[in-house]
């Protein structure tokens, strides 16, 4: 049976690891890649690598190389100004096992399509960050600061074997004390037998119990939350109850391996 | 310990090389990029990597001039590790997108699984006895796939069990083994692993 996941992720603005809340302010942490080997010590599923600046910059690809050869062996999910096919591939042949991609689900639906047939749908997840406003939904574009509707076009476009999940982000939760994921999010799902990652808002163990059981949640990830506090990955999993995910003791530091930097 | 440099990874720039490389050097392995024919000759393990969809991935390697190399190789009896789609890429053909020849190395072919896409972590079970490799029988590692080889049974090392649906989790023929799972990407588990294939006579 496949384990759903409990994800640590990282928040990245320029260059450097943040506490954001609600993707307005920020507080620095230091640097991303020792965040990720932190978390692929303490045993999350996946690591997300959220760089929330890059825009038309492209791909943070120095980055994602630097985590890769830190000797971290977590899946990395990365986010961040992937446009064109040769982004998705820079990117996972740089380290990244998943990319995920936002804005160009509504600029250039073709380039979506053939980011997915050139790294497989496995490899392609896309974000919506969503606004609620009482009982509607909006799909939240960062960059213009505005509120989209969900057109039956887009939900059409994702629900089409272009992706392998979603990344439902209760942005206004995100890094918020307003603890939890709202309810209006998970009710909301036009989308044909497509999994969701949750993200935001998810701080205790507790909420994360209840929203993993659901059945279109295939994952939850969880940000700052995992850097402020002992043993947090370790206590959080241990806390979620049946045999939802994965617990198996995690040994890296028993087993001694050595990372060799080799001369080329 | 530092070992001899025998590790060659197939570079037809479909695969997560970076990871592959950076876990290699965790279980003290140096590797090189194969980015042509004659690269293949200062290699004894040639490790296909993958992460992409079958028919870019046959082409990438056809226009990298790569074919050849694998074949030749595997008829030499040097040790083919293919992993993820590096082990579809094995096959004799697959279904996804459209009929694709693969190289052909191991009997069966590629078709989507019925249960849908497989991403998360899993327990693999044995079901032929392999010594060295008994150690990871019920030990979970990390799968993002959609789709399946199907093979002969004899040739089936590990599967997997997804609502009662089995399918190859490790495969082998002789010298050449595929590998469903990212053993790069999943923890000790994964370590050990590429410690145990890289390290047996």
């Amino acid at each position: 049976m496949i384990n759903k996941r409990v994800i640590g992720s990282i928040t990245i603005k320029n260059g450097l690891a943040v506490q954001s809340f609600g993707y307005k302010n920020y507080l620095p942490m230091g640097k991303p890649e020792i965040i990720a080997e932190n978390l692929d010590r303490w045993g999350v599923d996946e690591i997300l690598i959220n760089c929330v600046d890059r825009g038309e910059n492209g791909p943070d690809v120095s980055l994602i190389s630097k985590i890769a050869q830190s000797g971290v062996t977590t899946p990395l999910i990365y986010s961040g100004g992937i446009a064109t096919k040769n982004d998705a591939i820079e990117v996972i042949s740089k380290g990244a096992d998943r990319v995920v991609i936002d804005s160009i689900l509504h600029k250039n639906k073709n380039v979506a399509r053939e980011i997915s047939e050139f790294v497989g749908c496995q490899a392609l997840i896309a974000a919506i960050p969503i606004t609620v406003k009482g009982k509607s939904l909006f799909w939240y574009n960062y960059k213009d600061k505005e509120n989209i509707e969900f057109s039956q076009e887009l939900i059409n476009t994702i629900s089409n074997n272009l992706i392998s999940e979603l990344i439902l982000i209760d942005w206004e939760r995100e890094g918020s004390l307003k603890e939890s994921f709202r309810k209006e999010i998970l009710t909301f799902n036009p989308f044909k037998k497509i999994n969701f990652i949750l993200f935001g808002g998810i701080n205790s163990p507790k909420t994360a119990n209840n929203l993993i059981k659901m059945k279109n949640v295939s994952a939850i990830a969880v940000g700052n939350y995992f850097s402020y506090k002992e043993h947090a990955v370790q206590t959080y999993k241990k806390s979620i109850s049946g045999s939802f995910i994965r617990k198996e003791n995690y040994e890296y530091l028993k087993i001694g391996y050595t990372y060799y930097d080799f001369e080329d | 310990m530092i070992r001899e440099l025998k590790v060659g990874i197939v570079n037809y720039k479909c695969g997560n090389i970076a990871s592959l490389q950076s876990s290699l050097k965790l279980v003290g392995h140096r590797s090189k990029l194969i980015n042509n024919d004659n690269d293949f000759l200062e290699h004894r393990i040639i490790i296909i990597p993958g992460v992409g969809a079958f028919p870019r991935a046959m082409d990438q390697i056809k226009e990298n001039g790569l074919i050849e190399g694998i074949l030749r190789s595997a008829k030499e009896g040097k040790k083919i590790i293919g992993i993820c789609l590096g082990m579809h890429l094995l096959a004799e053909k697959s279904y996804e997108f459209k009929e694709t020849k693969g190289l052909g190395l191991i009997e069966g072919s590629v078709n989507y699984f019925s249960e849908g896409l497989q991403v998360g972590w899993m327990r693999i079970e044995q079901n032929s006895k392999l010594k060295n490799l008994e150690k990871f029988n019920k030990k979970e590692f990390y799968f993002n796939h959609e789709y399946i080889l199907k093979g002969r049974d004899k040739d089936v090392l590990f599967y997997n069990n997804e609502n009662e649906k089995k399918y190859p989790s490790i495969i082998k023929n002789r010298n050449i083994m595929g590998i469903q799972f990212h053993p790069e990407k999943s923890q000790t588990n994964g370590l050990k692993l590429l410690s145990e294939l890289l390290d047996e006579n």
